[in-house]
Parts: structure tokens; sequence; C-alpha cells
């Protein structure tokens, strides 16, 4: 009797609160195949460890518990396959001249199109997908990582050898290059 | 003395990241102020950089309501006959 109310209870937030999960997963990757992925494993971790839910936190909140935890695993293992080889970042002569400068190509310029509601544009978020999809794979995992959790990046890298002044340089890294790209493809462009 | 505390534009750039997660020294701090207020590519680089923080936590994904809505709807399905199977 008891198993099959539990079993109804998480059916029912099955009903509730898939499409919530699934959108803020999709906000984490734009494979939308892996956001739906990530979302059926947080189900079946739930139905596994339902005896883990304290009733006093809410459903919702312990699901996407689960759910930022099997993203962080996901970047986690990305940046685990890239440990011991050279980060892709001492070459910053794309962006600055050797007095430290910028370089013309890469000179911050005002945005002149409107920059406040633009994740309210379909084809914006198309182009910030794509670009975020073009940095090397070490970065984008740790920009994800940054942004699922602040805290989280820079422990993660850490656990894994790689240093808080490296993982840094690597955010700032991956900054430059997503400034770039989008100056390039939506702002110029428009 | 004012030329040491001239920071070039890629020095910088890594500072305004420490002034983010507040790691920043106070020496660090007058001279990221003295050196935005003296360049303007780093005035825009670090509203830029600001604006990119924003985007990442606001985008949302790609698909309209309607597709989301049935791409969900597929996905609770197909989850709920996985559970169904596990009991």
């Amino acid at each position: 009797m008891e198993k099959e109310t539990r079993q109804q209870e998480l059916a029912k937030w099955v009903r509730l609160y898939t499409k919530d999960l699934l959108v803020w997963a999709m906000n984490k990757t734009s494979d939308r195949q892996l956001a739906e992925d990530w979302v059926q494993e947080t189900f079946l971790a739930a139905a596994e460890n339902k005896a883990g839910f304290q009733g006093d936190s809410q459903a919702k909140t312990w699901l996407f518990g689960i759910l930022k935890n099997k993203i962080a695993e996901y970047y986690r293992r990305t940046i685990k396959k890239h440990v011991g080889q050279p980060l892709p970042m001492e070459d910053l002569s794309t962006y600055f001249k050797s007095g430290g400068h910028w370089t013309k190509q890469s000179r911050p310029y005002r945005w002149k199109t409107e920059t406040e509601h633009l994740t309210n544009i379909p084809a914006f978020n198309r182009t910030l997908d794509q670009c975020i999809d073009h940095l090397p794979e070490i970065m984008n995992a740790c920009i994800r990582l940054k942004f699922l959790d602040e805290k989280k990046g820079e422990q993660i890298c850490q656990e894994l050898g790689i240093s808080a002044t490296n993982y840094w340089q690597l955010i700032r890294r991956a900054k430059l290059q997503l400034r770039d790209c989008l100056e390039r493809a939506w702002f110029k462009a428009k | 003395m004012i030329r040491k505390l001239m920071l070039s534009c890629r020095a910088a750039t890594a500072l305004m990241e420490k002034k983010h997660r507040e790691e920043i020294t106070l020496v660090g701090r007058i001279q990221l102020s003295m050196h935005t207020a003296l360049c303007a590519a780093c005035r825009q680089y670090k509203r830029q950089s600001a604006l990119i923080e924003n985007l990442f936590s606001s985008k949302r994904p790609d698909p309209t309501e309607q597709e989301m809505n049935k791409a969900s709807e597929a996905l609770q399905e197909k989850i709920l006959r996985q559970l169904d199977q596990k009991n």
C-alpha cells in the first residue's frame, strides 16, 4: 500500500515538474537530447532514493537539487578528460598587443543595438548558444559550471588539479571569446 | 608612481574577473578604477562582461513555448513508462 502511494506521488511530480526541469536543463546545454536525458535520470534517481526526500523540503527543490548534481557531474567528467593536457589559454595575442593594449580587431566598442531583454528574442538565444558551443570543450565546461553554481566551478576544477588561477584565466578567456563572437554574430550583424 | 599604478588592458580585464568574486585588493581596486576612468574600451568590456553574466542565467531554450510543451509531454510519458517498468 505504501509503495503504491509513493509511486503515485512520484508520477504526480513527473507530471508537475518535467517541463520546469527541462527548461532549466536546456539553459545549461544547447544539446536538447542531453537535457532530456538529465531530466529522465533525475526522476530515475528520485525513484531509487525516494527515502532521501525529507518531507520538510519542497519536492520541486529536491528534484532541482538532483538535476543540478547530474549536470555538475556531466561537466566534471568533461573537464576530467582534459586534465594533463595543455590548457587552451596561453596565447592572448588575438585580444591584446604585446604592451597589453587591445588589438584593433578585439577592442570593445559600444554595442549600439538594444541590450535589454535580449533573451526574449529567439534568434538571439540561438546565437548565444552557438557562441557558447564554439568555445573549446574545457572552457565551455568551466563556464557552464560557473553559471550552474558560482562556487562549484572553481571547486570542481581544483579537485581535478586545475588551480584557481588557471580556472579564472579560463573563465576570462571564455568571456573574451564570447564577447568577440556575440559582437560579430549579433551586434555588428544587426 | 602613476605609471606604476597604471594597468594594461590585459591586466585590467583579469582584475575585473577577480573583482566579481571579491578577491581584489584595495590597491587592485584603485588601479582598476583608474584604468576604467581613462580607458573607454575597458569601460565597454566591463559593461559587456556583466551583460554576458546576465545572459547566461536569463537565456531561454530556443524552441517555442508550444514546442516545449510538446517535448515535455513526450518526455513525461517516456519517464512514466520507465518508472512503471522499474516497479
